[in-house]
């Protein structure tokens, strides 16, 4: 039996569907009309979403942001609200087409999840134990509030960086846009799209450096080390410093942006694989994550 | 700042051979996963211990002398550009970013800009308003990079410098903190446990006494909660069963100790001889049991038996080892960092400085008044050029809305 939590996650999933159809139909037919729905309906996805993640936080009775699941769908989430707000700041309707797509698919990952979760919960109500007790329960060094600032800091960073490579591809394909065109005149110039993408990159590097901050000040209060090159923590920091270079490549005189857009690439694929990469992919290696 | 990108990104690339390589395995291990000649070249290069390494400490501390140099090589020209950006005299002969002619109320150009208060004052005998602001957005590169200094320098002092040590202990224990001229007592030890029966915290109550002086500090370590005692901080790390061990001979008890899982027991009667509690597990059966392991001179011992259900024991030599009453006992870290303080102001400051470079920027406008009664007004901002531009060229046409895509 589904949870109303999970039905409403449910619908997120259609919604976020019908933002990205609706955003690609913009782009095909190129009528007004549709940017502004796709936009309407781009709200009222996160408004379903974050209905979905406040009864997710009354039901589990923590912040839900603390397994595999909760992460994942409030990763989708904060992808959803920056894009929504660069969207609306710079009147740029067009990024929702290639933003959308990548929230669809972090909220499929987070649905996968979902679905481990309540596999999970089916095999302990087998046995005749309380599943849902058991994913609502943290272990004793989870229970700090430091964890809800450590989690809520890095999925913003998160966010911006995912809307930071969304703007950086858009950057890429921004040479072949006719002059003229549909494109040209609904995608901001490139000077212009460097400066935005360096905004959510700002936004980014700020959080996650709180993030990395604040982690390791919680670290140090419950076991004593507030860095021990955990591949959570390394990958934590290659990310950052992809970033960093992404910033010092911006100041350098006659610097172009490709390279700064590229690095904006790059630095999003490391936030995936430190997010979901170091976890599956390195052999091995524990992680407390 | 190309060798500030250089460096970067190399040390990005080790952090990721880093992470890809397992690290602290032995010559073996790296063998048995790659080949010989990998484990070889592996073990040459430290990279079974990258993050310890000389080249990588050597990589770190050429990160920090370079922000270091760049750092004090910049501040002159900081404080130079910090004065001039209050200076209209200065700004009248820059060259502009953005600038705008014909201008009747370049007041009004400026509120819209939200400048509050520029300033009237003449340069050269032409008519100025001047307005500046976020000059010390100049000082966020400069902070962070001090900041990372700090953090590094920081970690350094304190791994060089650190004081690390594991105490275990049931309620009632005295233990010494190796090392160190202090013992401590566990007064109380427990679990708390949440109406569903979950645990949500584990409590231990301290007593650290010096034995020098006898002075002693009482106080609680719980998990995310270490007790700072005698300038050292405990932590409650883990837990675990011991064992009551009691020894008698002809059935007349004469000694008992408390065992924590992993300690070791010498046995005085026997020369020679100890016992090893390995672990509180299940046995063969799946009885909860003791797992106790014998040695004779540091050589393992078959005594045919290495399960005991709580008191039940072992003959030996005419005396008998009994286990009993499953105790928990409280696992502590004892730990001495000395300049975690540095680090953590380094981290204030590098998030400051971020802050500081990223959101503060600073940005001037003035106003040249022409001999036809109206004004030229010029903008220029430190960064985020083509949004200035369109903010500004919104307020010199008075145009409200909006952000364009253009
Ligand atoms: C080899 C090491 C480094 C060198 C030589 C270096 C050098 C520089 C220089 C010359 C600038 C330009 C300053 C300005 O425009 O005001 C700069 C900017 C900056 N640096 Fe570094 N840097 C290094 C490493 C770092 C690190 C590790 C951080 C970590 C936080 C950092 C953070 C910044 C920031 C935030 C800015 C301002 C970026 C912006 O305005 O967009 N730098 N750096």
């Amino acid at each position: 039996m589904m949870s109303a939590e999970g039905i409403l996650f449910l619908i997120t999933l259609i919604l976020y569907f019908a933002v990205t159809v609706l955003y690609f139909l913009y782009v095909a037919i190129k009528k007004p009309l549709l940017s502004k729905l796709a936009i309407r309906a781009h709200i009222a996805a996160l408004l379903v979403h974050t209905a979905a993640i406040v009864l997710r936080g009354a039901l589990m009775a923590r912040l839900p942001m603390s397994n595999q699941y909760e992460f994942s769908t409030a990763f989708a989430w904060a992808l959803a609200l920056v894009g929504l707000i660069f969207i609306l700041k710079f009147r740029f309707p067009v990024l929702g087409a290639f933003s959308a797509p990548v929230t669809l698919l972090l909220t499929l990952y987070a649905g996968l999840q979902k679905l481990n979760e309540l596999k999970t919960i089916a095999a302990y109500e087998a046995i005749g134990v309380n599943g849902v007790d058991r994913i609502r329960n943290l272990m004793p060094a989870l229970r700090s509030s430091w964890l809800g600032i450590h989690v809520s800091t890095v999925i913003i960073a998160y966010g911006a960086f995912g809307v930071s490579f969304v703007l950086s591809i858009i950057f890429l394909l921004r040479d072949r846009m006719k002059e003229n065109g549909f494109w040209d005149s609904h995608i901001p110039k490139k000077e212009k799209l460097d400066v935005i993408s360096y905004r959510c990159v700002s936004l980014g590097i700020m959080f996650l450096t709180a993030t990395i901050m604040i982690g390791g000040i919680w670290a140090e209060n419950a076991w004593g080390n507030y860095w021990t090159w955990d591949p959570k923590e390394t990958w934590a920091l290659i990310t950052w410093l992809i970033y960093l270079v992404y910033l010092h490549l911006r100041i350098r005189r006659g610097w172009n942006g490709r390279t700064a857009a590229i690095f904006g690439v790059v630095g999003f694929i490391c936030v995936l694989f430190t997010y979901i990469g170091v976890n599956t992919l390195l052999p091995g290696l524990h992680s407390y994550k | 700042m190309k060798f500030a990108i250089i460096l970067l990104v190399v040390v990005a690339i080790v952090c990721v051979i880093g992470s890809l390589v397992p690290q602290g395995e032995q010559f073996e291990a790296y063998r048995d996963s790659y080949s010989e000649r990998a484990a070889a070249f592996i073990l040459a290069f430290r990279l079974d211990d990258v993050f310890h390494s000389w080249w990588f400490i050597t990589l770190v501390s050429l990160l920090c002398l370079s922000l270091l140099f760049c750092n004090l090589s910049r501040v002159r020209a900081l404080i130079r550009q910090t004065k001039d950006a209050a200076r209209p005299e200065r700004a009248v002969s820059d060259t502009p970013a953005v600038s705008a002619d014909g201008v009747s109320d370049p007041e009004a150009v400026m509120k819209r800009l939200r400048f509050r208060n520029p300033v009237r004052t003449t340069v050269d005998g032409a008519d100025v308003l001047f307005a500046y602001r976020n000059r010390f957005g100049f000082w966020g590169a400069w902070i962070c990079h001090v900041g990372i200094i700090l953090i590094v320098l920081g970690y350094a002092l304190g791994q060089m410098t650190l004081f690390s040590a594991s105490v275990y202990g049931t309620p009632g224990q005295t233990k010494p903190v190796e090392g160190t001229p202090y013992e401590v007592t566990v007064d109380d030890f427990r679990t708390v446990r949440n109406d569903a029966g979950f645990i949500e915290q584990y409590v231990s109550e301290l007593t650290v006494r010096s034995t020098k002086d006898g002075t002693a500090q009482s106080g609680t370590a719980s998990v995310n909660h270490p007790a700072v005692l005698h300038g050292m901080k405990y932590y409650q790390t883990a837990s675990g069963y011991a064992a009551r061990v009691s020894i008698a001979e002809n059935g007349v008890p004469f000694e008992s100790a408390d065992l924590c899982v992993g300690e070791e027991l010498t046995i005085s009667f026997l020369p020679g001889f100890s016992l090893y509690l390995d672990g509180f597990e299940e046995d063969h059966n799946g009885v909860p049991a003791y797992h106790v392991l014998f040695f004779y001179q540091g050589q393992h011992v078959d005594t045919g038996r290495n399960y005991f259900a709580p008191g039940s024991g072992i003959d030996l030599g005419g005396y008998t080892i009994t286990f009993s009453d499953p105790l928990e006992y409280t696992l502590l870290r004892v730990k001495k960092d000395s300049f975690s303080w540095l680090v953590l102001t380094g981290s204030i400051l590098t998030t400051l400085g971020l802050f500081f470079a990223l959101y503060v920027v600073p940005e001037t406008v003035w106003a040249v008044r022409r001999e036809d009664g109206t004004w030229t007004v010029n903008g220029k901002s430190k960064k985020l050029a083509p949004l200035f531009k369109e903010q500004f060229d919104r307020a010199v046409t008075g145009r409200k809305g909006k952000e364009e895509a253009q």
